[in-house]
């Protein structure tokens, strides 16, 4: 691993943390944090590989004590929450959103930005709808059909496809202004 | 805002338990959140409030601290409860409109709220009693056997030392970054969700710029200090297991196996 990558991947998990505690809802009930932007972004700004790195020490950092999952929450104890399921699937969404923005063939960077960052929003759900079945039917053994599993979670569909669209955009826009400054090689 | 993140609730003592191995309290933290879920009488619970209990004294952390840190999980603690309470089928003993309170249901919320507690508590011994770098060091230990499936155990651990390491920093620089875009009149405290994103672009690209470089210039240093990764590094504090490491951890692995064994077998 290059370590300009390695450091970069690090400052990217940072800047993360710190996205995850501006909240920018102002005033509407459910929180607009920045903490899915970033998951999105990395794929785009870091590349795929760097990008699930920066989440799988993003998930580390929270199971080992920081309190930076939602609400405050960290430790192992979220490994036995419900909603950790999401928390995997940031790792395979920025992967897929990165890979996505890399091979797309699509002209426009904008439009790929979105395109890759609204599948990588949908992928999120896999492992996280999954987990949630696990949890509830294995260990609190409160069965759920995976429908009403999927039923909490509508509320939140729109919500994410409005940060998937901004993630696309911005991502690009960060991108190519760290390109235009040479802190970031493009392969 | 930003400025309320408290990083790390690690206390020093010079306690047992500050002193086992990080590698021992990860493992044995991991092995008590998954026994937890497999008792399911009284006398076992009195054993886990023991353990506990014995872990507490032992860490000579105080009592106060810890219950401090249940604080940020006490809604989702009584949400479980509630859950449990009202939507658990069996022998009504209190009926009301809709609402409908089983005797299942009481077991099963009380059971289930003193899992969590205990849960949680036990869980936050692990970082009360161990400093951020040593917890590092022990997952690097943990994810070492991986590397066969070209896990990058090291890098992983290096990564989380240096963001642990950045995270003040970067902190003062979003609040300068912040404070400069709003002297200069940006607005990100209203309009529609459309212009609140456009709002954070003068915030995230400047941020982002400071973010990078800096990760540059750290990259740069480390290799003019001869940084080349794990291979043919030495440590100055090694890890090592200590015979109360290997106690500890075959009395827990051997109680999980126990119980994994007991909720198959009946």
């Amino acid at each position: 691993m290059n370590l300009k990558n390695l450091t970069k991947t690090a400052f990217f998990v940072v800047l993360m943390i710190i996205g995850a505690f501006i909240n920018v809802s102002f005033g509407s009930p459910v929180p607009f944090t920045l903490q899915t932007l970033f998951m999105l972004m990395a794929g785009i700004i870091i590349g795929y590989k760097y990008g699930a790195l920066s989440q799988v020490v993003y998930v580390l950092l929270g199971l080992f004590g920081l309190p930076i999952f939602t609400q405050g929450k960290g430790g192992l104890a979220a490994l036995l929450s419900p909603t950790f399921g999401f928390l995997l699937g940031f790792i395979l969404a920025a992967f897929v959103t990165g890979l996505l923005f890399k091979k797309l063939a699509i002209k426009n960077s904008y439009v790929k930005g979105v395109v890759s960052t609204l599948i990588g929003a949908v992928i999120v759900y896999l492992p996280g709808i999954l987990y949630f079945y696990v949890v509830q039917n294995v260990i609190v053994d409160k069965p759920y059909s995976l429908l009403t599993i999927v039923g909490f979670m509508v509320p939140f569909f729109i919500p994410d496809v409005l940060k998937a669209i901004a993630a696309g955009i911005l991502g690009v826009l960060i991108r190519n202004a760290l390109v235009k400054r040479h802190l970031l090689d493009v392969e | 805002m930003i400025k309320d993140i408290t990083i790390g609730q690690y206390i020093y003592k010079d306690s047992v338990v500050h002193k086992l191995d990080p590698r021992t309290k990860i493992l044995a933290s991991m092995f008590f959140m998954f026994g937890i879920f497999l008792i399911n009488n009284i006398t076992e619970y009195i054993f886990v409030f023991l353990l506990t209990a014995i872990t507490i004294y032992l860490s000579q952390i105080p009592v106060m601290k810890i219950i401090k840190g249940l604080k940020p999980i006490f809604p989702l603690m009584m949400l479980t409860v509630i859950m449990n309470m009202f939507f658990t089928q069996g022998a009504a003993i209190f009926h009301w409109a809709f609402i409908n309170i089983t005797r299942e249901g009481i077991y099963l919320a009380g059971f289930m709220g003193i899992r969590i507690f205990f849960l949680i508590i036990f869980t936050s011994l692990l970082t009360l009693t161990t400093s951020p770098i040593t917890l590092t060091n022990g997952i690097e230990g943990l994810l070492t056997p991986l590397k066969r499936f070209k896990v990058p155990s090291h890098e992983i651990a290096m990564m989380m030392s240096i963001a642990l390491r950045f995270i003040p920093t970067l902190i003062d620089e979003t609040d300068k970054i912040m404070k400069a875009q709003k002297a200069r009149g940006a607005d990100f405290e209203s309009g529609n969700i459309i212009k609140r994103t456009k709002s954070l672009v003068p915030i995230l690209i400047p941020l982002f710029i400071s973010a990078f470089t800096r990760a540059d210039e750290l990259a740069m240093a480390m290799e003019a200090r001869g940084y080349r990764g794990d291979e043919g590094r030495t440590r100055f504090k090694e890890l090592k297991y200590r015979n109360i490491d290997r106690i500890i951890l075959t009395i827990f692995a051997f109680v999980l196996v126990f119980l994994i064994i007991r909720k198959i077998a009946f």
